[in-house]
């Protein structure tokens, strides 16, 4: 290769310069809320294994979820979860062949952002709200 | 970068690409409601203490859709992070072993998940 | 793990800014700018227009400044009306034609121009395309039929003919393909938009008897599947069409063979 004149041939920029749309972030969004999932069934598999165990187990887990930091990642599950749901939706209309237009695209990837907050908000409103009722 | 624009033809279809494709809508539409359960659960579970919790979780409704959920979350996020996995490790033996390192985790999350279950519901 | 950093090579520095003395309308274009006879990594030089003595496409721009202000400009181009697809670039954010696309819709304070996204680099806004070409040609783009000719035609109903509507259109400009993240990542196991709406044009027609095999040529994890429907593709085609929705039927279609 010694003798080759020419430069090796670079790669021309990409995510660097490519212009967000909303599909394209709740595509990632949905990859990133996946995997999040992926590893959050950790705290599902915690949660009910700590409930087979025993009273100890079960304290251990209420005091854990119960911190502050307990609640953030609890929040963050579910609006997760809910939102993976939501935009995951979008799919299974594409793969019928249904809302290919840019508008509908659009339109669809949006209202997936708004209800999947408007869900987790309305989720942990009723948490609160019906804390003590079993 | 630079791909050498060799496509080689498959000697034969891999039906499992198709498999893995159509069991991830399957499990999709089956996620949908038993996720919304599943937050419904929680939401009347939080802060409950041991013997409620137990209580309702030992439920024989509740233990099966609990199966359900575990049965269908497991093949979803499996076939989800083969994905994930197929897009981003474009090394051969890298992504072999991460694809096995993604079916031992999805088994032992399941099985962790569905022995709780039972031992809620049956009591051993 | 894929590369989201651009390689040593490929990283852009800033290079020159070339003055319009004396004009009254002026903006600003920023250009990709790499050549193969020096060492030198990438770099966007800076080109003033002056409006008032410019066409209103992008391409107008292109060629003053190639006439008039730095000749060593290097891009395709060709029929300056949308039909060859010879200046695809990536114009403000977005793949697109840069004849069909008018100065004036360009959103930023600058023009950004670079060449289309995550491809070998010839020179300047010129990409090396013979992995799209090679995916193209994968997909056996021509009519392929077991029986024998007939004496004048392959005859073809009205309904039948409008199912090529929004297929046949393609002009290989690559706007669609290279704008796909997907794309970018497995440019070499997965085909892409193009070259899978290529492929649904000749499953669409009601005169090819290939089907099968066609279908076959797809099923892998990687050559169809890679498709995660993320709309860049349907987004830049200039043609308006639209590659996912293609994408979509072919994966109907083997789902539905297969079950």
């Amino acid at each position: 290769m010694a003798n080759t004149r020419q430069a090796a041939r670079p790669l021309s920029p990409h995510l660097q310069i490519y212009r967000f749309t909303i599909t394209m972030a709740m595509s990632i969004i949905h990859r990133i809320t996946g995997g999040a999932l992926y590893f959050g069934t950790l705290l599902l598999a915690w949660w009910l294994l700590s409930v087979a165990m025993g009273p100890d187990a079960y304290a251990l887990f209420q005091t854990v979820a119960g911190s502050w930091f307990g609640k953030l990642v609890l929040f963050g599950y579910t609006w997760a979860l809910l939102n993976h749901m939501v935009s995951g939706l979008r799919y299974l209309v594409w793969d019928n062949i249904r809302a290919f237009d840019l508008k509908s695209a659009d339109v669809m990837s949006w209202g997936a952002v708004i209800v999947g907050v408007v869900l987790t908000i309305v989720t942990w409103v009723l948490a609160y709200e019906l804390k003590g009722v079993l | 970068m630079a791909a050498s624009g060799n496509f080689v033809r498959p000697s034969k279809p891999v039906k499992s690409a198709t498999r893995a494709f159509r069991r991830q809508r399957a499990t999709a539409l089956a996620l949908v409601p038993l996720a919304l359960i599943l937050v419904a659960v929680i939401v009347a579970l939080s802060g409950t203490d041991y013997e409620t919790a137990r209580h309702y979780l030992g439920n024989p409704l509740v233990a099966i859709f609990l199966v359900l959920l575990v049965g269908a979350g497991v093949v979803h996020m499996r076939i989800g992070m083969m994905e994930i996995i197929d897009d981003y490790v474009p090394n051969a033996f890298l992504r072999h072993l991460t694809l096995l390192a993604n079916y031992a985790f999805a088994i032992a999350v399941g099985l962790g998940c569905l022995y709780a279950v039972a031992k809620i519901a049956i009591g051993f | 793990m894929v590369q989201l950093r651009l390689p040593k090579n490929s990283r852009v520095t800033e290079g020159q800014t070339y003055k319009a003395e004396g004009a009254t309308r002026v903006r600003s274009f920023r250009i990709y700018r790499w050549s193969p006879d020096d060492d030198q990594n990438p770099r966007i030089d800076t080109y003033e227009v002056d409006l008032d003595k410019c066409g209103p496409m992008v391409l107008d721009a292109l060629i003053k400044i190639k006439n008039e202000i730095d000749q060593t400009l290097t891009f395709r181009r060709s029929c300056r009306e949308g039909i060859c697809g010879s200046c695809a670039m990536n114009i403000d954010g977005k793949n697109t034609l840069a004849c069909t696309h008018g100065i004036a819709e360009c959103e930023g304070k600058d023009v950004q121009i670079n060449p289309l996204p995550h491809m070998p680099v010839v020179k300047d806004l010129v990409p090396d395309l013979t992995n799209f070409y090679a995916q193209h040609a994968y997909v056996q783009p021509w009519l392929k039929t077991t029986t024998p000719e007939p004496e004048k035609e392959w005859k073809q109903s009205h309904e039948q003919r409008e199912k090529l509507d929004g297929l046949y259109e393609c002009i290989l400009c690559a706007c669609c393909s290279t704008s796909c993240p997907s794309y970018w990542w497995n440019d070499d196991k997965y085909l892409g938009p193009a070259a899978l709406l290529q492929s649904y044009r000749w499953l669409a027609d009601s005169r090819d008897e290939a089907k099968d095999e066609r279908l076959d040529d797809l099923e892998d994890p990687f050559k169809l599947y890679r498709c995660h429907t993320i709309m860049n593709c349907a987004k830049a085609c200039p043609k308006g069409l639209n590659p996912a929705k293609a994408i979509a039927e072919i994966k109907g279609l083997i789902v539905e063979r297969d079950s």
